[in-house]
């Protein structure tokens, strides 16, 4: 480092005060001795074991930075952040370092998307440590007119909107990329609910910068909530291929391929995910749930809106819903949906196998019952499976379907008019809501 | 059908895990789970240990495992040790201090170490924090 930057870094650590909430002596000692060498004066250090212990500390002394270890006796370490965030807001004079062993890329890219400075992977040495920590005060020390502007705005942004504008206003014209300032000018109006100007904003970013994650993000966000699939498919393509995609993000991201007919891409969720190792239980979810997105929509297109549908991509369809079968963990629903969907294509063995998946993981779950009683309803006459959804419903499983199929049934078996009235009565005491249903349910039989 | 490349961001850890045998006392202590490594230097590291495995000036056999595999399946230390398939590293504990009934934090001088595992060890905690470094900047610029 030259004697210019160790003279600014001196310049600015001038009366900057540091806490560090760490239990172990080794943590405690690493940072302090990271701190002196850095050229701070024992005497501007705190310490705190607990998460109770260091907001005393905020309270009395609003130290600048922060040290935290992630994992606390107490709590999360978040409350300590929207403290700090609260009473330095300011983040050219403040800062906030999370030491974790968590490296994984879903921890990693979650805390890249908050307002921590930066993360400190355990176990350290005494350079990791320093080097993480110069690289966040060193463009704090002679930072631009450009930067000044855009934390005064950040600053501002919760309780003085207009400030914050003005401030990003003359930000604009100081910078010939200003991707930051469009993006802080889209969260301030995505605040007051201007999705229009959000979105305009959050273009104008990605025009500087086409890869900036946070308006990659929440212009997709936008595209969703007004429903345009096509530009919401456009964005989220520029985002899986730059960023590792979050478990959370993959339901609306098959929703929006399989909207826009790009069935491959849910292949390459499903691919991604055969490649690894050992995939958590959250993970198998959300893939499992892309998948009965995915085959749903074809399904759907062939069975109910009579569309010309490939038959291997039909064939495929049947394939991904019985792999979800076998990759679901624990969402009940999901199986429930699969079943669903595939009583409108009558592909009767597939139903089997999928109903037989979902008892042996869930024996007593009360949605896997009904589905019994579902699949029942596609195999058996309908005498038998009337007398099947009655049993159901006498032993308490009071659901829409099992009414539906009762309802049907009767009719279709010609029962006198007292007993399919008696139904209808049963089935809107219990659901009022589904009376329209129900009716149609009903003349749907009788034609 | 070209596939598009995706990566998704799973929750795997990448860790070394480890368990030790106590020469001075003779006591083993196979809990992988309760070892965590916090820090690491030429001479000496620290760990947390669970709390009766240990005390000042015991001898300890540190053995560092690139994956959990072996240690899931282990059911007592071997007798033999060259079956694990594990770096060693020798030390004494200089100090012990108690974080809370379950935990202590131990720093250990090491005593015996092979040079060209420890500084490529070291070298590989430095890259960890590189790479996720890497990550991080990605999302901020």
């Amino acid at each position: 480092m030259d004697a210019k930057a160790q003279q600014l870094i001196k310049q600015y650590m001038k009366n900057k005060t540091f806490l560090a909430v760490e239990s172990t002596v080794a943590g405690k000692t690493a940072i302090e001795q990271m701190l002196k060498k850095t050229a701070i004066a024992r005497k501007n250090i705190q310490f705190a074991k607990n998460i109770e212990m260091a907001l005393e500390i905020m309270k009395e002394l609003k130290p600048n930075y922060i040290f935290t270890n992630e994992k606390l006796e107490d709590g999360n370490y978040k409350e300590l952040l929207e403290e700090h965030l609260k009473q330095q807001p300011n983040r050219l004079e403040a800062g906030f370092i999370l030491l974790s062993e968590n490296d994984s890329l879903d921890a990693v890219s979650k805390v890249a998307q908050s307002e921590i400075d930066c993360l400190v992977m355990l176990p350290f040495t005494v350079t990791s440590l320093q080097s993480e920590f110069l690289k966040v005060i060193l463009p704090k020390t002679d930072p631009s007119d450009y930067m000044k502007l855009l934390e005064s705005a950040r600053e501002h942004m919760r309780f003085d909107v207009d400030k914050a504008f003005d401030f990003l206003k003359k930000a604009f014209k100081l910078d010939k990329k200003p991707y930051e300032a469009y993006y802080l000018e889209g969260l301030i109006h995505l605040k007051s609910k201007s999705l229009e100007q959000a979105k305009s904003s959050f273009e104008r970013s990605l025009k500087f910068h086409p890869k900036f994650y946070g308006s990659l993000k929440e212009l997709f966000n936008i595209h969703m909530i007004q429903k345009d699939r096509h530009k919401a498919y456009n964005v989220s393509s520029k985002m899986t291929e730059e960023f590792p995609v979050n478990p959370e993000m993959i339901p609306d991201l098959s929703w929006v391929s399989v909207a826009c007919a790009k069935y491959d891409d849910i292949l390459s969720y499903h691919t991604a995910f055969k490649d690894l190792e050992e995939p958590d239980n959250d993970l198998k979810n959300y893939i499992a749930a892309s998948l009965t997105v995915y085959g749903k929509k074809i399904i759907k297109d062939k069975f109910e809106e009579n569309a010309e549908v490939d038959p291997d991509l039909l064939k495929r369809a049947y394939k991904m819903m019985e792999e979800a079968s076998i990759i679901c963990e624990d969402k009940p629903l999901v199986f429930a949906s699969l079943i669903q969907a595939l009583k409108v294509s009558q592909n009767t063995e597939l139903m089997d196998n999928i109903l037989k998946r979902a008892q042996n993981k869930f024996p007593k779950n009360k949605n896997i019952k009904v589905l019994e009683v579902i699949v029942n309803d596609e195999q058996l006459k309908p005498a038998e499976s009337l007398k099947v959804a009655q049993d159901a419903l006498k032993s308490g499983l009071d659901s829409p379907e099992i009414h539906e199929i009762i309802l049907k049934r009767a009719v279709e078996l010609g029962l006198p008019d007292r007993v399919i009235e008696d139904s209808m009565d049963q089935a809107t005491k219990s659901f009022p809501k589904l009376k329209s249903i129900f009716e149609g349910v009903i003349s749907a039989a009788k034609s | 059908m070209t596939l598009k490349k995706i990566t998704l961001a799973t929750k795997k850890l990448s860790k070394s895990y480890m368990i030790f045998t106590n020469s001075t006392s003779q006591q083993d202590c196979i809990e992988y789970r309760d070892i965590k490594f916090i820090y690491a230097d030429e001479m000496e590291f620290t760990l947390l240990v669970p709390i009766k495995s240990c005390a000042e000036g015991h001898h300890i056999n540190l053995y560092i495992f690139d994956d959990n595999k072996q240690l899931k399946k282990l059911k007592k230390m071997p007798n033999d040790k060259s079956t694990l398939k594990c770096h060693v590293i020798n030390g004494n504990i200089s100090h012990l201090e108690k974080i809370d009934d379950e935990l202590a934090e131990v720093t250990i001088q090491i005593t015996d170490k092979v040079n060209e595992f420890w500084d490529s060890y070291i070298s590989k905690i430095e890259e960890r924090q590189d790479k996720v470094s890497e990550i991080f900047e990605r999302y901020r610029t």
